[in-house]
């Protein structure tokens, strides 16, 4: 891979997502050493945005963007197809006064600063997948601690653009967040219930929790649990004439 | 003005009433009627009877002969069905006792209508003055004491044998039943009491004997469709014959009883028959069969043991075992060491089709009836959430719509497409944890939308459509929202993207890379009132300002 240093100032053709918070699944940020010239390009759209919203925040996220690398195997050119963390990880291996260098394993995480569970997926899309842009001594299918990568200076393919495929970062979906808006989700229908009712047997209570709830059905002992964290937070109180009610405290 | 010549009662009686008119009209009805003449009197003839009656009515007392006149004219039907019908009907049994019953009864109508022209003046004055029965209604009367009452055992018997006889399959004298039908409806004088007690009763009680007989040679010989088709048969022909033959009132009353002895008793035999039953029907595709099943056992009454419910009970049960083999298999596959992966397509379109299969079966055999829409939604929900491996049945699903709603997924036509979702949805609907549902999808929809894998926008807002049919918006709603940047860039792309050319060619600088970068950030983005200029040597900004504009 070879890039001129004149050309490592020049253009990119750069677009923004802007994606709202609430309206999007979470994603984890990642806290990824960039090259310089993404850095220019994130400060000055960071600058433009804090501009016209002085409120919002703007957090970057590395994992779901894409780019597309020119790349340089001998004479012939090609266009990769990457997501940005590769992308990242490509430009750390542009020659560097002309003389294409062999990194470590250790060396690559240094400079890009991923964590070990992406670094290695990624260097394992690049090194070890359909298309070896990357070589890696020992030649192996595992990207282990000890590698070391450069250049594969012998890539050819006969196509001129390629998509460099990478395992996915996260999870289908956290469990978590489920069990957390189920949480809110029985809580509010507990509270919506009394505050209806005012007070409620512990029985009549979970059936009509149950049967408000439309999209997944609790375990009783997970409402009694929700109950009990609403009697902490005075919603309801355990009502001291009748055994097993409730009373909706306004 | 000359009095007219009292008439004396027996001078009036056997030389003008008796002679000319009831002796010649008994003679008539002995000898059989003359098919030629259409009145059995001429006009004449009768006034002539008629105004001697008149004549005797209106005679001043001690002359007026009207309660004699009434009193002989009971005498006379009474005496003519006493000493010439009744001993011609009890000379005779089975059919020619129905014939002779018919042709007497036809007689007696006769008669009794002649005998009513006759002394017609008596039902104007003397039968209201004193409260009687018409002379109409007495004729009646003594046919039935006399006659009806004497021999209607023999009769019903006989009727009875007839039905019993055309039951298997011989051919009778229809109008021969039809007519004696008629004799017992106008002994009900305006009621059908007599109908009722008299016949219907011991034929609904002959048709349950008969019945229950058949039925256990039916059960014994034939396999469940066959004796079902046996049924039905039987059924429509007991509709039949009270069309035919019977009182309509008792239609009902007879269907009852047959449903009751050849369904509602052989019900639990007929729908666990082995083999043949139920489930080996559902087991089989045996629709017609099946289709019949449910049209005879819903006519019997629905309770907890007999009619559909036990159907659907059997249903249920099926369903819901074809649904467990199905997650059986994926388990078995992935204790053989399958790899366990969100997706299974296979699986997914196992339990499409099976679903697809049942509910078919449930809208065009069972009519769509309420307690089989019930029994299919509780077996799916019973299986659909049984989940087996490290993926739910929920991820297993929202991943099949990944994989249709991908390009480059399962490379589906757009009819296709939305078949599928269509299909996924119901069985969604199936699931207890929606909420996992959507939120799978949700990440999932997310990366087609960030890494513009989405195959078809249509198809996309199809899909959240279908769901927010089924859940509502707040369900969909987020997913909604992810969505509508990408809707307006999509509608103003190709200006945006005109634009951008242009900036690029007028830059005609080396462009060694690019890069897209896709921020996360909180809020929406209003058109700003002034539009600050971007930094002039970052033109590329540009961009990212127009999709900040309209997204």
């Amino acid at each position: 891979m070879k890039a001129d240093s004149s050309r490592s100032t020049g253009k990119l053709d750069f677009s923004v997502q802007v994606l709202t918070t609430g309206y999007w699944p979470t994603f984890a940020s990642i806290d990824a050493h960039l090259p310089p010239e993404i850095v220019q390009c994130t400060k000055v759209f960071k600058d433009y945005y804090d501009e016209k919203n002085s409120k919002r925040r703007v957090t970057w996220m590395w994992s779901l963007g894409n780019a597309s690398v020119k790349a340089f195997f001998g004479k012939k050119a090609y266009d990769l197809q990457v997501a940005t963390l590769q992308a990242i990880v490509l430009l750390t291996f542009n020659p560097v006064d002309g003389s294409s260098q062999t990194l470590t394993y250790a060396q690559v995480a240094e400079r890009v600063n991923l964590p070990d569970e992406h670094l290695k997926r990624v260097l394992h899309s690049l090194a070890c997948g359909k298309y070896k842009v990357l070589a890696k001594t020992p030649m192996s299918s595992r990207v282990a601690l000890t590698d070391s990568f450069a250049v594969n200076t012998k890539f050819s393919c006969p196509m001129r653009k390629i998509r460099v495929p990478m395992a996915s970062l996260d999870e289908s979906h956290n469990p978590k967040r489920v069990e957390e808006d189920r949480t809110v989700a029985i809580e509010a229908a507990v509270v919506r219930i009394m505050k209806a009712r005012k007070a409620l047997s512990h029985q009549s209570l979970l059936a009509e929790v149950l049967s408000q709830l439309a999209f997944f059905r609790p375990n009783p002992k997970v409402i009694k649990r929700r109950i009990e964290a609403l009697i902490d937070r005075e919603y309801l109180e355990r009502d001291p004439e009748v055994a097993n009610a409730y009373r909706y405290l306004a | 003005m000359l009095s007219p010549k009292i008439i004396a009662l027996e001078e009036g009686w056997n030389n003008e009433i008796k002679a000319k008119a009831i002796d010649v009209l008994e003679d008539m009805l002995n000898t059989g009627l003359d098919k030629n003449k259409p009145r059995l009197f001429d006009p004449k003839e009768y006034v002539q009877t008629y105004t001697t009656c008149y004549n005797m009515c209106t005679q001043r007392s001690p002359y007026n002969w009207s309660e004699q006149l009434y009193q002989r004219h009971g005498e006379t039907i009474c005496d003519y069905l006493s000493k010439t019908v009744l001993p011609a009907l009890k000379q005779k049994s089975g059919n020619a006792l129905l014939t002779e019953l018919t042709v007497r009864w036809s007689n007696h109508k006769i008669m009794n209508k002649w005998m009513r022209l006759f002394f017609m003046y008596l039902d104007r004055y003397y039968v209201k003055h004193h409260s009687l029965p018409t002379l109409d209604v007495a004729g009646l009367k003594h046919f039935k004491t006399l006659v009806y009452n004497e021999v209607k055992k023999d009769v019903v018997n006989a009727m009875i044998a007839l039905i019993d006889a055309e039951r298997d399959q011989a051919l009778i004298d229809r109008a021969l039943v039809k007519n004696t039908v008629e004799l017992l409806e106008a002994m009900g004088m305006g009621s059908l009491d007599a109908y009722v007690t008299d016949f219907e009763d011991q034929l609904l009680a002959s048709t349950k004997e008969y019945y229950a007989r058949k039925s256990q040679e039916w059960v014994e010989s034939d396999d469940a469709p066959a004796y079902l088709a046996k049924a039905e048969v039987a059924l429509e022909a007991e509709a039949a014959r009270v069309a035919h033959y019977l009182n309509g009132a008792s239609e009902p009353k007879l269907l009852r009883v047959c449903e009751h002895e050849i369904l509602e008793l052989r019900e639990t035999v007929l729908l666990e028959k082995e083999g043949s039953g139920c489930r080996a029907l559902l087991a089989n595709d045996r629709k017609a069969d099946l289709a019949r099943m449910y049209r005879l056992f819903g006519r019997v009454p629905n309770t907890p043991t007999h009619g559909l419910p036990p159907m659907a009970a059997l249903v249920r049960a099926h369903i819901e075992q074809m649904g467990n083999d199905i997650i059986d298999r994926r388990e078995a596959r992935l204790s053989e060491g399958a790899k366990d992966s969100n997706q299974d397509p296979a699986f997914v379109k196992e339990l499409l089709a099976l679903h697809d299969k049942y509910l078919a079966v449930v809208s065009e055999q069972f009519g769509g009836n309420a307690l089989f829409q019930k029994a299919l939604k509780e077996a799916f929900v019973e299986f659909a959430n049984r989940d087996v491996g490290k993926h739910t049945n929920a991820e297993l699903m929202s991943s099949f719509c990944d994989r249709i709603l991908k390009s480059g997924g399962e490379k589906l036509g757009d009819e296709d497409v939305e078949a599928f979702l269509e299909k996924t949805v119901q069985l969604f609907s199936y699931l207890t944890d929606k909420d996992l549902f959507a939120e799978i999808y949700r990440n999932q929809l997310a990366k087609r939308l960030l890494n513009q894998r989405s195959a078809s926008d249509d198809a996309e807002r199809l899909m959240i459509g279908k769901l927010k049919l089924r859940c509502g918006s707040q369900f969909t709603g987020k997913m909604v929202r992810a969505r509508r940047p990408f809707l307006r860039r999509h509608r103003r792309l190709g200006a945006v993207a005109a634009t951008h050319r242009e900036a690029l060619t007028g830059l005609k600088t080396p462009s060694s890379r690019r890069l897209t970068v896709f921020v996360n950030a909180g809020g929406h983005v209003k058109r700003p009132r002034h539009r600050p200029r971007p930094p002039g040597r970052l033109r590329e900004l540009r961009e990212g300002r127009l999709f900040q504009k309209y997204g």
